[in-house]
């Protein structure tokens, strides 16, 4: 490697900065469909949204794929125990 | 390899790596938990009291929170250049993409604060004066004030660790190739930009079509 300018950084950038163009892209997109009429399907569909653009951010700027099973296994346990979180408080509220 | 980078009890520098980045990882799952409670309350009052959350979110600046939306993503994938260009030794690359992050971090922080000048000047502070008249609405300003002042402190947080980088590799090229600093750095940073991108609908755009 060397840090000789003309080094072909388009090599290395190319899928971050393509992820950045799909997150702009769903940005506007969330943003034009909030203003869309759709009840309560404004909610699912912003949510649904964040969760792509969340999960391009895991996925590639932090290579989430690439990393160690020990290491996916505690990026996993955050979310896991989330699930618990929202599913048993969820499972009170909704049943009331 | 230099030995600047291995710090104890590491014999070297690849297990140190991939302690640094398992700890991090770690860290950040506490951090899912730590905003998944305020996610959850959230979820819950936003259950009991729909429209005054759709009214009380019409209330919020969808200008400053696109923009500010923006500005982090426009700053993850700096953060994410100057990581790769860390990693594979181009370290003037990396020294210039590591500012721009920090700079495009304050801009989120000045723009924060203007927004939140805008908020307070209409009175949308839970308390006397407080101006929406649905029950519930003071609950969705109690979160919004709560989770984005979190979010900024956590922000905060991200642009000292960016400068960090920046000051120590200023003598030390190879600190910044070795080092899990970069890594770890970027790590952090992606996730406060992760848990904005989650905010952000939720915020912002509750009750833009109503």
């Amino acid at each position: 490697m060397s840090d000789e300018p003309g080094f072909s950084m388009w090599r290395l950038l190319k899928v971050p900065f393509l992820a950045l163009v799909a997150l702009t892209v769903l940005l506007g997109s969330t943003i034009f469909l909030s203003y869309v009429p759709m009840g309560s399907m404004n909610l699912v569909v912003s949510l649904l949204i964040a969760g792509i653009k969340a999960g391009i951010i895991v996925t590639i700027f932090m290579e989430l794929p690439k990393s160690s099973a020990v290491q996916q296994l505690a990026a996993g346990v955050g979310v896991f125990w989330l699930m618990f979180l929202f599913l048993l408080g969820f499972a009170d509220y909704l049943t009331r | 390899m230099s030995s600047d980078a291995l710090r104890e009890p590491f014999s070297c520098l690849a297990r140190q790596h991939e302690s640094a980045v398992f700890g991090i990882w770690l860290f950040l799952g506490t951090e899912v938990l730590f905003f998944g409670g305020m996610f959850a309350g959230y979820s819950v009052y936003r259950f009991l009291y729909p429209d005054a959350f759709l009214a009380a979110g019409h209330e919020t600046n969808i200008y400053y929170g696109s923009v500010n939306t923006f500005i982090l993503l426009v700053s993850s994938f700096f953060m994410a250049a100057g990581e790769i260009a860390a990693r594979e030794g181009l370290t003037r690359f990396a020294r210039i993409c590591f500012p721009l992050t920090a700079v495009l971090g304050m801009m989120f922080l000045i723009l924060k604060g203007f927004e939140y000048n805008d908020d307070l000047e209409k009175h949308l502070f839970p308390g006397p004066g407080f101006p929406l008249p649905e029950n519930g609405a003071a609950i969705f300003w109690a979160f919004y004030w709560v989770m984005t002042f979190v979010h900024a402190s956590h922000l905060t947080a991200g642009i000292a660790a960016v400068i960090r980088l920046q000051i120590l590799s200023r003598n030390h090229p190879e600190w910044l190739r070795d080092s899990p600093s970069a890594k770890v750095t970027a790590l952090y940073w992606h996730f406060v930009d992760a848990i904005w991108v989650m905010l952000f609908p939720l915020l912002y755009l509750a009750g833009r079509s109503s």
